[in-house]
């Protein structure tokens, strides 16, 4: 659905902040563009939506390049970046009123949208008296509007309260699942939108870092152990250290191993170099840690 | 499409500032006149079979025209303009499947009807608000002619065709700049120094287009021509600033 190859884009001429990204979303799934703030998730969603205008690489959506003389193939899309695009002196209804008739479309749909997205009973209350969860929801409401096959949602899940990140999550997968939408989702924490994506992507200081399913990311990271110890002497204990990745928090050392002989072998040197351990423990392979690792 | 398009702008507009502004804004000079001629009639009583509706109407269109006028323009102005702006809006707008051209052209199309709908709105406030004062002193007079909608109309006119030049310009900042108090801040001050170009008697004072609407005031019910010398300079400071608008649009970009 959307393919993105060798993509690079600044600024201005001398600054380049996306540096050679290639990615490819496929229909009918949910893809959770992943990144820290920063990184250069929305520019790339800008340059997808011809906001901006690439310098160098080639955008596709459904096999239609994007360029300035675009215009048709936003028939097809649905997008809202970062803060939902709202008249705040109307009501929701009023707004997605406005919508309709861009996109000449009949009003029966407002009905259906405003249901989709819980808002049936605020419909007729002024914007601005909206909950942002609510602006959220209504923003995601404008962008079904026109039932567009591909949805391009930038950090939909900002500022919500869980009860509300779960009633988004539950409606992205209704979408996709349901009504076979493809949906491209950004998000900068992985915990928010793991469970939802089929596939995620994850970008850092510009440059796409992995692109695959969830479990191929737990698999790269397969082989690896991570123990969390804690000595008597923190000091002591991390000039033992040596030729080892560990890092030290709350007089605790977190490090990472290869097999269960080489934490004997840690154990073992600093038992013999004095150093008493109060705890040894060993930690799951956790997707946070992982995503922090990837884009630090 | 395109009266789609202003249908739409019109759905923006409604209960927003710009909309109450033009409502209540068309009315303040009317009512002030009113109550003037209510409270002190004498100075308003017509001489002999004179018409006092051509009198009332020429005070009030060049009462407002030289200052007060132009700057609801500029305000209006940046208050349409900003409403995208406010809204965060532009970055929908441009995924939408329409031409920007288009899109362009018709905001420029809605401030224009707007503002036209504004001077009508005026002049019939004007005759409204004549004919109370009427019915309260009878001396007045303006009960015993017919109000002059012919020359109402003709004032209507000219002073659309004197903002004209300053609606161009204006518009391209509010398109320019987010920030409405730097729209207003540079049209105000492109005013003031008119009117002190003006008050100096510049020589080439007529290609300016914010002294445009100063030498309407002047000129009010005089004017005999379709065209004035200031109000071809407004066409065409109005026209390059569309193209201009056009132009600029259409590689306007997001960030």
């Amino acid at each position: 659905m959307i393919t993105i190859k060798n993509l690079s884009f600044g600024y201005n001429s001398k600054e380049e902040i996306i540096h050679d990204v290639s990615l490819h979303v496929q229909p009918g799934t949910i893809y959770g563009f992943l990144g820290p703030n920063g990184s250069g998730k929305t520019t790339i969603i800008r340059l997808i939506l011809n906001l901006l205008k690439h310098k160098a690489g080639k955008i596709y959506i459904d096999g239609t390049e994007v360029n300035i003389n675009s215009v048709e193939i936003f028939r097809r899309i649905g997008s809202m970046i970062e803060s939902p695009s709202l008249y705040n002196h109307l009501s929701g209804r009023a707004n997605l009123e406005i919508f309709a008739l861009y996109y000449s479309i009949d009003k029966k749909r407002i009905e259906e949208v405003l249901e989709i997205a819980g808002l049936t009973d605020a419909a007729n209350k002024i914007v601005k008296r909206y909950s942002l969860g609510m602006k959220q929801r209504l923003g995601i409401a404008i962008c079904l509007l026109h039932d567009p096959d591909l949805l391009i949602l930038d950090e939909p899940l900002n500022g919500l309260d869980p009860h509300g990140i779960a009633e988004i999550r539950h409606l992205l997968i209704k979408l996709c699942k349901e009504e076979g939408k493809t949906i491209f989702v950004s998000s900068h924490l992985l915990s928010e939108i793991e469970s939802t994506c089929d596939f995620i992507g994850i970008i850092s200081k510009g440059k796409l870092l992995f692109q695959g399913k969830i479990d191929d990311l737990k698999n790269a990271q397969a082989g690896k152990m991570i123990y969390s110890i804690e000595p008597s002497n923190l000091d002591l204990a991390t000039a033992q250290m040596n030729g080892l990745t560990f890092s030290t928090f709350d007089n605790k050392i977190t490090v990472e191993v290869e097999s269960k002989e080489e934490i004997a072998q840690v154990i073992k040197s600093l038992v013999t170099n004095g150093v008493d351990l109060y705890s040894v423990q060993r930690k799951e392979n956790n997707l946070e840690d992982l995503f922090l690792e990837l884009t630090k | 499409m395109l009266l789609k398009l202003l249908y739409i702008e019109h759905k923006k507009t409604k209960r927003s500032f710009a909309f109450w502004l033009t409502i209540f804004g068309s009315m303040v000079i009317p009512m002030v006149v009113c109550l003037v001629m209510l409270v002190k009639p004498a100075p308003f009583v017509p001489f002999a079979d004179a018409n006092p509706w051509k009198r009332l109407l020429i005070m009030n269109f060049a009462s407002v025209s030289s200052f007060l006028f132009p700057m609801y323009v500029i305000y209006l102005i940046g208050l349409l303009g900003n409403i995208e702006y406010k809204s965060s809006n532009w970055k929908k707008l441009f995924v939408l499947p329409i031409r920007k051209e288009l899109l362009i052209s018709s905001k420029l199309l809605y401030v224009l009807i707007h503002i036209f709908a504004a001077i009508i709105l005026f002049g019939i406030n004007t005759l409204l608000f004549g004919m109370i004062a009427g019915l309260a002193h009878p001396e007045l007079k303006l009960l015993d002619f017919s109000p002059q909608f012919d020359l109402m109309i003709w004032l209507v006119y000219h002073l659309f065709l004197s903002v004209l030049g300053i609606i161009g310009l204006q518009f391209i900042l509010s398109i320019f700049f987010e920030n409405i108090l730097i729209t207003l801040a540079i049209g105000l001050f492109l005013m003031v120094g008119s009117l002190i170009a003006a008050g100096l008697k510049w020589e080439y004072i007529e290609f300016v287009p914010y002294a445009s609407p100063n030498r309407f005031a002047a000129a009010a019910g005089t004017v005999k021509e379709w065209i004035t010398k200031p109000e071809w300079t407004n066409l065409v400071v109005f026209g390059l600033s569309f193209a201009f608008s056009l132009f600029f649009f259409k590689r306007k970009t997001v960030k």
